[in-house]
């Protein structure tokens, strides 16, 4: 029985070493998969995944051409995303691998055990279409876009949130809207619109805190050292936030005494004495005379 | 010297302590015995039967047990896509206008859903020996909801602690509000609707609830029932009657807050005072606390602790 799930205890150490060893352990998952489950696309590091429409472009409903491999040239639809490649899952015109499913996984009227399964396609590989009018015929003609530029946002109906505005690059002007996804039903745990929308708090007095006291101490932490009321360092604080100063080097030592010495003998600042105040006097005192008489 | 006693040359021998002593003879049988107390099971009373053999239908559980409650609709374990794999978890912006009691619900709601989560986690990584995380995915949608109502409640008292703070610092804010506020209500013909803003202005710079037994009796209490008091007086043109037209007493200034808000009620409270001062009969500002408890005990019913002091 492993209770390792119940703690995050170690959870940062095993993921610097599942960083090294993550080559070997997709070696081993490679030979652990069947063949018709084995990705053939190197998998995306978490950091590397697509996250949002921005990095996707292509989303699920729209229609892209394969631009290469043996499809090239083909229509297809995106149907879903696959996250841990990167990549896309075409429908039926897109490319498909052929695999042996054993007789345990056969589903409902399969007669083989050779199925064809989509292949995953990248990015690089497949073509925006759009429908656009013809300027001159007033037709409207389907084209690949070769490359596609978000310019702002809007508030998406469909999707319910905020979206970039897909553009087509050169000609901005030109916006592709994004296909309309799949309806599906609110999950169990989903709270309708209208109660999360009621407002129920209002501040009602300068006096009364908003929360019971005896809750305080379950909200936040009350002895936390990361609490704003810490802000002012102590001595101590500073002192272990402070780097001490790193002793001079023997060079460093041997350069400033070299430069000493130099500013003693050579740089020396030349002051005027009095004896020599007077003997400039003298001589402005004699020429003067002599100028003046 | 101790007295002889004439016996059989025997007797010596058998009263005599030996290495191996005999036996003491039995006790005679008792003829009044008491029956036992308690009465256990003996291996006399214990019947063998036929062994029960284990089976579901012999165990049974009432619906209401408490650890159903770390079922989800009494499932041993939920289908994956029974999960909500859909919905997103409450955003901050959401979570700021719902209130406590709100949010407490919905924490617990959440505790709820992460503890069943937990333990069909539990039986996934160790009955079924799988490695998915589905369930503890799910979970961490659910987490990411607590976390955030922490955070709100305790954003919420970080800007109650600042602002009370603020207001109180110096005192000059406070009273400027209040100047505000009397100007408006004095000016306020409209009787009904200037007294819903007192009822408003009471609770959010005394902490005066309109339920009067919510509330507790302290300084700030006492000191907004003085400050009503006189504002009500003012309101109806009744405090020029009153000697020196203030009211400093809390046992006055309780009597005027707890009338009624019309002209005719406040008169009649009025001339009530005014028969309480010719009788020198006052609060002293120690029993203060203590006697408008009492008096708040008196009017709305709950037992009074302490008696109110007259002096």
């Amino acid at each position: 029985m492993s209770y390792s799930h119940l703690s995050n205890t170690g959870s940062r150490f095993t993921k610097e070493i599942s960083k090294q060893l993550l080559p070997r352990y997709h070696k081993y998952l490679l030979k652990s998969v069947p063949d018709f489950l084995r990705p053939r696309l190197p998998l995306a590091t978490k950091e590397n995944q697509y996250k949002n429409e921005r990095d996707w472009v292509f989303m699920p409903g729209d229609r892209v051409v394969v631009t290469d491999g043996d499809c090239r040239g083909n229509v297809c639809v995106v149907v879903r995303h696959n996250k841990d490649t990167n990549s896309y899952i075409l429908n039926e015109n897109g490319p498909t691998i052929e695999a042996a499913v054993p007789k345990e996984l056969w589903v409902d009227g399969q007669k083989s055990h050779v199925v064809n399964f989509p292949k995953a396609v990248l990015k690089s590989s497949l073509k925006l279409l759009a429908d656009i009018e013809d300027d001159k015929t007033g037709k409207t003609k389907t084209v690949a876009i070769q490359n596609v530029v978000f310019r702002g946002s809007y508030f998406d109906k469909n999707y319910n949130k905020i979206m970039p505005i897909r553009c087509v690059s050169g000609q901005e002007d030109l916006i592709i809207p994004w296909p309309k996804p799949e309806e599906h039903e609110d999950g169990p745990l989903a709270t309708s619109q209208s109660i999360c929308r009621e407002q129920t708090f209002w501040v009602e007095s300068i006096v009364k805190a908003p929360i019971p006291k005896a809750a305080l101490p379950s909200i936040r932490n009350e002895k936390s050292k990361y609490a704003r009321k810490n802000e002012k360092l102590s001595t101590a604080d500073i002192k272990r936030l402070v780097a001490p100063k790193m002793p001079l080097t023997d060079t460093k030592m041997h350069f400033i005494a070299e430069r000493k010495e130099l500013e003693e003998t050579v740089y020396k600042k030349r002051v005027l004495t009095e004896e020599a105040k007077e003997k400039i006097g003298e001589k402005v005192f004699e020429h003067l005379s002599k100028e003046m008489l | 010297m101790f007295a002889t006693k004439r016996g059989f040359h025997t007797s010596c021998i058998n009263t005599a302590r030996t290495h191996f002593t005999k036996p003491k003879s039995k006790p005679a049988p008792r003829a009044n015995v008491r029956a036992p107390t308690i009465t256990t099971h003996h291996s006399n009373d214990l019947k063998i039967t036929a062994p029960i053999p284990p089976s579901v239908s012999n165990l049974s559980c009432s619906d209401d047990h408490p650890l159903w409650q770390f079922f989800s609709d009494k499932k041993f374990i939920r289908n994956m896509d029974d999960l909500d794999n859909t919905s997103r978890p409450w955003t901050i912006a959401e979570l700021r206008r719902k209130s406590f009691n709100d949010l407490h619900s919905l924490w617990y709601t959440c505790l709820k859903e992460r503890n069943i989560l937990a333990r069909e986690n539990h039986l996934m990584k160790n009955y079924f020996e799988n490695d998915r995380d589905t369930y503890s995915d799910a979970s961490e949608n659910v987490r990411t909801t607590m976390w955030r109502i922490r955070h709100v409640l305790s954003e919420r008292q970080w800007s109650f602690d600042i602002a009370s703070a603020e207001f109180f610092k110096d005192n000059t804010a406070k009273a400027a509000f209040i100047k505000d506020f009397e100007t408006e209500f004095l000016s306020n013909e409209d009787i009904d609707g200037s007294f819903e803003m007192l009822k408003r202005f009471q609770y959010a710079v005394f902490g005066i609830s309109e339920y009067i037994d919510e509330n507790k009796v302290d300084r700030l209490f006492v000191d907004g029932l003085k400050y009503i008091a006189n504002l009500k007086l003012k309101k109806f043109n009744a405090g020029q009657e009153l000697e020196g037209g203030e009211i400093t007493d809390a046992g006055e200034a309780f009597a005027i807050f707890a009338a009624e808000n019309n002209e005719q009620a406040v008169k009649e409270v009025v001339e009530v005072v005014k028969n309480l001062r010719s009788e020198n009969k006052s609060v002293s500002r120690y029993d203060e606390l203590e006697t408008v408890q009492a008096y708040i005990d008196q009017l709305y019913g709950t037992p009074a602790e302490t008696e109110p002091k007259k002096q």
